[in-house]
């Protein structure tokens, strides 16, 4: 009885296991559906994605710069990635606010020569445009700041971004990093990414190469992707009404991932960008607005 | 050398396959090279203390190893604390790799390992209270944070809905009722 009971249960894993290898497309339509009408979804992916970061990042050398650069201060400890909710991105974020056109997304750009070094050279400085652009985003939050904290996971210095990257979808930025009076809820609310009003099933473009280490959904990012760029470096596209790209994927800069739409909390289609580094939220117009 | 008896209940098997056919995440998969270390470390410490398995059961409570011998309360400590340990290198070792399904693999191994070092019976760190407590004081403390855990997943499952807390709590919770009276001896 026993023993038919285990062939059995081991016919149905062979089954199912095969039918997930061989149909994966009809696997994730069965996965999707019962994800939907169980009303659960899988949080706690990204807490298992924080810890990876973190066990691997405290092992990892110092992300590499030139020799000659100040010497780099002592390691402060990385707070922990929040939970979705915790960070989720502004609700109400309306098309038409703050329109901002961004330059549309362009081809990577072609890799620098090395210049040849007979001593290390100074760290360069930021360009003039985002000194400009950090000036300016600090004097937007200054109000802010006098009666709200910045949140412990964020950062509003610019820190270069080591690799070539692109913008990674055409549009206007429809609402901004940072606090801002919300609204709907006409309450200060801080948002960590930035939206980018587009037409839904606009392409949107891999940030930099990278490997995708999260492709699925939650309650406030709807569909989304985050990418692991190395040196500490992600980025994360949320909203969209397609995934293009699923776990483990590597993918190059300038590469089609998703498409704009608007799930989750949102009142309507965009792209919520989010860059982080080493778990630290940076302001991506730094990036993309240049 | 005695052969070790393996014993699996269906249950077990059709759990797993219904966890890794709806596993949208990778998850599950990631959780079979953690568990296995984990199950290794104890084997290992076992071992080495003289107590080699007779036994390995696999059922709806987890992986249960019996073997032979009878161990002082400091080498029982120590093979108790084998699994825990042994994951949480392994989860270093794992996120070092720096492929996600080795980093996410390496994140559950630290999260089994933390998880099982909890003081709930029959968990590895219920296992380690009673050998310092005994059990009277383990079976209490084993029941409130079983209750704790199942309220907690209760909330969670509201406020986040997610399910896997309320799982592992409904879980836990089941473990500390009373076994049913074994037929026979």
């Amino acid at each position: 009885m026993k023993k038919r009971g285990i062939l059995l249960s081991t016919a149905v894993l062979t089954a199912l296991t095969a039918f997930k290898l061989l149909f994966p497309d009809l696997t994730a339509a069965v996965q999707e559906s019962a994800s939907q009408a169980l009303g659960v979804e899988a949080g706690y992916m990204e807490t298992l994605n924080a810890i990876g970061t973190r066990l691997s990042s405290a092992q990892s050398a110092p992300a590499s710069r030139d020799a000659a650069a100040a010497p780099q201060p002592s390691p402060t400890p990385v707070p922990a990635q929040p939970k979705p909710l915790e960070y989720r991105m502004e609700e109400g974020s309306i098309r038409g606010e703050h329109a901002t056109a961004l330059p549309p997304a362009a081809a990577p750009e072609p890799p620098s020569t090395p210049e040849p070094e007979d001593r290390p050279s100074p760290t360069p400085e930021p360009a003039p445009h985002v000194l400009d652009a950090v000036a300016a985003f600090l004097e937007s939050q200054a109000d802010f700041l006098d009666s709200c904290a910045l949140p412990e996971n964020v950062d509003y210095d610019y820190t270069e971004f080591p690799f070539d990257y692109v913008v990674p979808v055409s549009g206007y930025q429809s609402s901004g990093f940072g606090y801002r009076m919300h609204p709907i809820l006409n309450a200060v609310r801080f948002h960590y990414g930035t939206d980018i009003a587009a037409n839904s099933g606009e392409d949107i473009l891999a940030f930099s190469d990278g490997t995708v280490i999260f492709a699925g959904q939650s309650s406030g990012y709807g569909n989304y992707i985050t990418i692991d760029h190395g040196d500490g470096w992600t980025s994360s596209y949320a909203h969209c009404s397609k995934l293009l790209v699923t776990n483990g994927q590597k993918v190059q800069a300038g590469e089609q991932i998703a498409l704009v739409g608007a799930t989750g909390q949102v009142t309507g289609p965009h792209l919520h960008f989010e860059l982080r580094h080493n778990g630290i939220f940076l302001n991506p117009e730094y990036y993309i607005n240049g | 050398m005695k052969a070790v008896r393996w014993q699996v209940a269906p249950s077990a098997i059709l759990l797993f396959a219904l966890l890794y056919f709806f596993d949208r995440t990778g998850v599950v998969s990631a959780l079979l090279p953690a568990a296995l270390v984990h199950e290794l470390g104890h084997v290992a410490a076992l071992s080495l203390c003289g107590a080699p398995i007779r036994q390995v059961q696999l059922n709806l409570s987890g992986v249960e190893l019996a073997y032979a011998g009878m161990l002082r309360r400091d080498k029982a400590l120590w093979c108790l604390s084998a699994g825990p340990a042994a994951g949480l290198l392994f989860s270093l070792a794992a996120c070092r790799l720096g492929t996600p399904f080795w980093r996410l693999s390496g994140a559950v191994s630290f999260c089994l390992s933390i998880f099982n070092l909890l003081p709930v019976l029959p968990l590895d760190g219920g296992r380690i209270l009673c050998e310092l407590t005994g059990e009277r004081f383990t079976a209490g403390v084993s029941q409130a944070a079983a209750a704790a855990m199942l309220l907690a997943g209760g909330a969670l499952l509201v406020l986040r809905r997610t399910p896997f807390p309320l799982a592992m709590g409904l879980w836990l919770y089941a473990c500390q009722l009373p076994a049913a009276p074994q037929r026979g001896i």
